[in-house]
């Protein structure tokens, strides 16, 4: 490794840092180990140059994450707290009775956060909208504590 | 036209063999494993004792023990577990998110579900390494891969 000239006051060491041109392209994974994508930009702060987030190019389009959702950058990948919610899409969606009421559409989200607020379901002939109160779990799958029965949504009536 | 019963009770809220047999099997995390194939009874005190499940075509079946089922629902058995031989195939991510391996077998507590050592295969699918054993107190995160809580460098000592 090279010999470096520190020129820093308070900044940490060298060896505390990660280069940042070596995360382009590293995987960026989910807590439970979910490979959300790879990175595709990191994104500073203009002002104060801090880390602020980094894109991921996933199979869902381009996420844009916050270092909020960080738990470990290392020189080989980004691991996040948590699940991201826009890769629930596609996941199937079990009633409490072990019915498959079909798979997540969209992820409605608080804002621009995780945090879900809904999930428009789909099968075949319907579409339901789940408030995230009754979501039992999402983890493999979205389990929901209730018989689902009430709000649904027509294929020719479009969710606003 | 109504049964006669000659049981001594009421019998009407019991489910039978025809209720179980071919209902999903969903496990703590909402995968489905399989369907229930047979319902398995203790031929002694002629208890329930579990269930057989049929995991498709070419797969090998796995028998649950009833202290493992968690509900028996109108569409399919829940299971309280997230079952342990479903693990194998997931790629194992050190704590810096390097690849250690796909898990290729897994240690268990004698024919239970708690996992001794994970049996970690290195390389991919085509070109397979070698194996290595690694404890379950290397395991920080289980979900849809394997997240361990030390190096890949660590894991060699």
């Amino acid at each position: 490794m090279a010999d470096y000239q520190y020129v820093v006051r308070k900044e940490a060491d060298l060896e505390k840092t990660v280069d940042i041109r070596k995360l382009i392209g590293k995987r960026v994974l989910s807590e439970g180990g979910t490979i959300a994508g790879y990175i595709s930009e990191i994104r500073l702060n203009k002002n104060g140059f801090d880390l602020e987030g980094v894109v991921v190019s996933s199979s869902f389009g381009l996420l844009y994450v916050g270092k909020s959702y960080f738990a470990t950058v290392s020189d080989y990948s980004v691991i996040l707290n948590t699940e991201l919610s826009p890769l629930i899409k596609r996941k199937k969606v079990i009633t409490i009775d072990g019915k498959v009421l079909g798979r997540v559409r969209q992820v409605n989200r608080k804002g621009n956060t995780n945090d879900v607020e809904s999930l428009l379901v789909g099968s075949f002939w319907r579409k339901y909208i789940v408030p995230v109160s009754a979501v039992k779990q999402i983890a493999s799958s979205v389990l929901i504590r209730v018989k689902y029965n009430d709000t649904k949504e027509y294929i020719w009536k479009r969710p606003k | 036209m109504t049964q006669k019963s000659i049981s001594g009770r009421d019998l009407s809220k019991t489910l039978t063999s025809e209720d179980l047999l071919g209902k999903d099997v969903i496990d703590f995390d909402g995968t489905i494993v399989g369907v229930v194939e047979k319902v398995l009874i203790d031929p002694k005190s002629l208890d329930f004792v579990g269930i057989s499940i049929d995991k498709g075509f070419l797969k090998k079946g796995l028998t649950i023990g009833r202290s493992y089922i968690d509900e028996i629902k109108e569409h399919a058995v829940f299971l309280k577990i997230r079952v342990s031989y479903e693990f194998k195939g997931k790629i194992v991510f050190d704590s810096e998110g390097r690849v250690v391996g796909r898990v290729s077998s897994l240690e268990l507590y004698d024919n239970m579900n708690g996992i001794v050592s994970l049996v970690v295969r290195k390389g991919n699918l085509i070109f397979q390494g070698k194996e290595i054993l690694i404890p379950a107190k290397y395991v920080k995160n289980i979900g849809e891969n394997v997240m361990l809580n030390v190096k890949k460098e660590d894991l060699k000592k």
